[in-house]
Parts: structure tokens; C-alpha cells; sequence
């Protein structure tokens, strides 16, 4: 299947600015289109899935845990944030799973099914796949003034 | 009436998510049972007389799919109305989702006036038809 690279970025950052509005309440202030995406430090979360069909990918966030902190403070009660460390990587997992998602309706005829892998995510540590010699497509995200990535690997 | 609803989704975040909108959409008076896969929500429909499910579709253990059909199969738990909240969102994943009888199927990103609207029009219809008014 035959997808240009416009295509691609134009629906990622629709789906990433339609996600952060409904699931982060907030607008995406400018997008950059970036050739490597940057280590992951300590203090952020990296999350990501693979796109298994038809376009065969690896989709993934670095988000900094102050925003997923910020996130989860306006979205939990205080009983639940007691938990707030267990819940970072469930809620930069979320993100994965519904913008890999709505990237993929946007990108695809609506008749063309596709699947997502479960998510995965780690503190401090980037993916492999973000070293590997492939074709990548990287965003950088400028929210709230934090930095955001991210990081689509094609094959 | 839905007096106990049973959400299953494997992230405890999305789960809070469908929580929040259920409290906005006005249903503050309701037991919120939470399963965070399909083997457990078949547990709870085991034990618990529950009214309407939401569940997400990709899931470990067992998925959102197999759930449905698990209760769409059982003379016990047929009637019970099951919702599929998914970010795998073709038009044709969604219409086999409603040929398997799922009562709806939302795609995430949730859009809060849509789900809202459909679960208090559906909220209404099942009390007239429970109580005849």
C-alpha cells in the first residue's frame, strides 16, 4: 500500500491535536518535524505499539511525567491519585492506543481495517526501534511548555 | 433503569476516563463496576446483576470481541446491552462489531456530547419500557 509521507505527517497531527484535546484539554501549540527523536530521560515516559495492518509501523510518545502528572491530577479523584505513579505509564499507554488509532482511520479509507498491537511503556528508556536504520517520521510537540515526541518507525 | 454498570477496559486510566463521563452525562446514582479484561467481567456478570456493559476491544486475557459474543451467546446474560468503546475504528471493524449485536460502538477519542447523548435517549427508553411510562 502506497501512503506519501505528507499524508502521514497531515494525519498524525490531526490525530495528535484531536487527542490532546479531548484527552489532555489542552491545544498543541506548534508541531516540528524533526529528524531524530532525543534520549529519554528520567524524567519521561516513553510509550508505544506496532501498527501490524496494513502499514506495517511502530508508533511511540516521549512524554515528560510533569504533563502526565498535570493529566492525571484534573482527571482523578483524590483517592485515585494515591496511585498516581501506577497510573503514568496506563495513561501514556492510552495515548498510544487512541492516537496510533484515530492516525490510522484518518490515513485509511473507511472501509480499510487495521490492527494495533497492546502498548508497552518505560520510564527513562527509549524503545529499540527508535535506533534502527528505517525510515522514520518524528515530531517534536511544543503543549503547555513541555516537549512532546512523536516518533513513527516505517518498514 | 440502569442501577449497576460494569465498565472493562485493561488501562485503569481509561476506565477512570468512561467513569468521569458517566457522572457527567448525569449518572450519579449508579454502581460502577470496574473488570480490567473479558474474563473478568464474565466473572462479575456471573455474580452481579448488571445492566448495561462498556468495554473496550483490545484487551490482554480476553478481548472486548470475545466478551461480546461470550454474552451475546448465554440465555442468562443475552439481554444485557453491551457498548464497544474501541481505537480500532473502521467502518467495517464497527459494523461486524453490530452484526455480533453490540448495542453501539464509539471510537476513541470519545467524543463527550455524542456518548452522553446516546447513553441518557438510551437511559430513557429502558426505564419506559421497564415501567411503562
Amino acid at each position: 500500500m502506497e501512503i506519501k509521507e505528507q499524508d502521514i505527517v497531515s494525519s498524525l497531527k490531526k490525530s495528535l491535536s484531536e487527542v490532546f484535546e479531548n484527552m489532555a484539554f489542552t491545544e498543541i501549540e506548534t508541531f516540528d518535524q524533526i529528524s531524530t527523536p532525543p534520549p529519554v530521560t528520567s524524567r519521561s515516559f516513553a510509550g508505544w505499539l506496532s501498527i501490524e495492518a496494513p502499514l506495517k509501523a511502530d508508533f511511540g510518545l516521549i512524554i515528560p511525567e510533569r504533563f502526565l502528572f498535570n493529566i492525571l491530577q484534573s482527571t482523578l479523584d483524590e483517592s485515585q491519585l494515591k496511585d498516581w505513579q501506577k497510573m503514568e505509564g496506563d495513561l501514556i499507554s492510552e495515548y498510544c492506543n487512541t492516537i496510533a488509532g484515530d492516525f490510522m482511520k484518518n490515513l485509511l479509507p473507511p472501509d480499510k481495517d487495521f490492527d494495533l498491537s497492546l502498548p508497552n511503556y518505560k520510564r527513562g528508556e527509549s524503545p529499540a526501534y527508535f535506533y534502527e536504520k528505517r525510515e522514520m517520521i518524528t515530531l517534536a510537540l511544543t503543549v503547555e511548555s513541555d516537549k512532546i515526541y512523536c516518533v513513527l518507525g516505517l518498514e | 433503569m440502569w442501577n449497576n454498570i460494569l465498565i472493562v477496559d485493561d488501562s485503569a486510566i481509561a476506565r477512570s476516563f468512561i467513569r468521569r463521563i458517566l457522572e457527567i452525562s448525569g449518572f450519579l446514582n449508579v454502581k460502577v463496576v470496574e473488570a480490567a479484561n473479558g474474563n473478568q467481567a464474565l466473572e462479575i456478570l456471573k455474580t452481579l446483576e448488571i445492566d448495561l456493559v462498556l468495554t473496550d476491544l483490545n484487551m490482554p486475557e480476553m478481548d472486548g470481541e470475545e466478551l461480546l459474543k461470550r454474552v451475546k451467546r448465554s440465555p442468562k446474560l443475552n439481554h444485557i446491552p453491551v457498548i464497544v468503546i474501541t481505537s480500532l475504528g473502521s467502518s467495517a471493524r464497527q459494523q461486524k462489531l453490530v452484526s455480533e449485536h453490540a448495542m453501539a460502538v464509539f471510537t476513541k477519542p470519545l467524543s463527550l456530547p455524542e456518548i452522553s447523548q446516546f447513553l441518557k435517549s438510551h437511559f430513557d427508553e429502558n426505564a419506559e419500557n421497564k415501567y411503562g411510562n
